[in-house]
């Protein structure tokens, strides 16, 4: 199971791209297409939100973890750089075993599941680059990340090489969004076995 | 009968009072002004009293999506915490320049900035930091680990900071940051790539 998260909603529209163009509408769209691209390769995505719905998220947070998920995508989109950036938890370093000997405080729920999630977010990263789709993998302090039991990776998506003059229509490019859901759809297929392997302590997120 | 003198008298300090009360009106608009022309620009320039120092700001770069080093010298307060509150200060001020590599709302400001035992620092932005802050999980990223990076470059003690908005817990930054939890410095040697 894979949750996609498209992120704000409702009355949060994030950043305002255009007047009548908002990051909720690219999230959602580009969400949309990752759902099919999962599917058609076996997946089972589940949507946090299939409408302009408004989530806490604490709601996000809670729907990721009772849903049992192997990974947790949350999809944003933004007008800086280029290409596809590709976030991971950024969290403290967590001394080995701690996580099974020790209760551990719902702000680094996270953390137990970061070695994996950097292990995911680096693959992918580079799976997408070889498929000239320049993708960037590194590390944010980003909501709901912290706070879910499952791998967490948040997309971040920019205007294409070339696009940059007309950076908001480009993000809602149908053609751009497609490739951008096919390759990370490919990219997360291709590594699978990440998903499944053992929980590792996390690793520190600090140093960039 | 009362004396002609009385009414002229009278008269005089009637025009007084409408002429002072005129003028009272006039400071509290001059002052008004003054106060969102200072909203306006952001934060003061350090204070002139003091000795100079050098200072580390590590500065954001979206384009290239980068933290610089960059030395300046100001004029600083020798207490620690108002020391590195006007260190942010100058950074933030970079950051509201028109030609700025990486920007923050305009009025933008360090409220208050405590040093708590040792080791942490707690950093309270003005409402208009946060309200007028681009969204965007790399532009907020920028921003805080450049004030993350700036803090340990000028104050090794520092390990733990936590971030208020007007004296207040806020859940994000702009809608993508966290800002529910501390944060631990950064060193500031890296320049991150983003």
């Amino acid at each position: 199971v894979i949750v996609v998260d498209a992120a704000h909603g409702g009355a949060d529209n994030g950043a305002q791209f255009t007047d009548t163009l908002a990051e909720k509408d690219v999230t959602l769209a580009l969400a949309r297409r990752i759902r099919s691209e999962l599917v058609a390769r076996g997946f089972v995505p589940l949507m946090m939100r299939d409408a302009d719905t408004a989530l806490t998220f604490d709601q996000r947070a809670a729907a990721a973890n009772s849903a049992s998920a192997t990974l947790y995508l949350a999809i944003h989109a933004s007008t800086l750089g280029n290409g596809v950036r590709i976030y991971s938890a950024a969290m403290p370093a967590q001394a080995p075993g701690a996580a099974r000997t020790v209760l551990v405080g719902w702000g680094r729920a996270q953390a137990t599941f970061s070695a994996n999630s950097h292990r995911l977010a680096a693959a992918v990263g580079s799976d997408m680059t070889s498929k000239n789709l320049p993708t960037t993998a590194t590390d944010a302090a980003v909501l709901p990340l912290n706070a879910i039991g499952a791998l967490a990776i948040a997309l971040e998506f920019a205007p294409p090489p070339g696009n940059t003059d007309v950076p908001a229509v480009a993000l809602n490019l149908p053609s751009y969004q497609q490739t951008v859901a096919s390759a990370l759809a490919d990219s997360i297929a291709a590594e699978r076995s990440i998903l499944t392997a053992p929980v590792r302590p996390g690793r520190s997120g600090a140093a960039q | 009968v009362i004396p002609r003198s009385l009414y002229v008298a009278t008269a005089l300090l009637l025009a007084a009072a409408i002429a002072m009360a005129g003028y009272l009106v006039h400071l509290r608009r001059q002052s008004e002004a003054e106060q969102q022309h200072l909203a306006v620009l952001g934060p003061l320039a350090p204070p002139a009293s003091g000795e100079s120092s050098n200072t580390v700001l590590v500065v954001a770069n979206d384009s290239r999506g980068t933290l610089d080093r960059r030395e300046v010298t100001l004029t600083l307060p020798s207490q620690p915490a108002e020391r590195l509150r006007e260190q942010l200060r100058a950074l933030f001020a970079i950051y509201m320049q028109e030609s700025a590599a990486h920007h923050i709302g305009a009025g933008s400001d360090v409220k208050n900035l405590y040093l708590v035992g040792d080791d942490t620092a707690v950093i309270d932005l003005t409402a208009t930091f946060a309200d007028a802050h681009p969204s965007g999980i790399m532009a907020e990223t920028l921003t805080i680990d450049s004030i993350l990076r700036t803090v340990a470059a000028n104050n090794a003690a520092i390990k733990r900071i936590k971030i208020l908005v007007d004296g207040r817990e806020r859940e994000t930054l702009a809608g993508h940051a966290n800002l529910k939890d501390f944060f631990e410095t950064i060193a500031p040697q890296t320049t991150a790539a983003q």
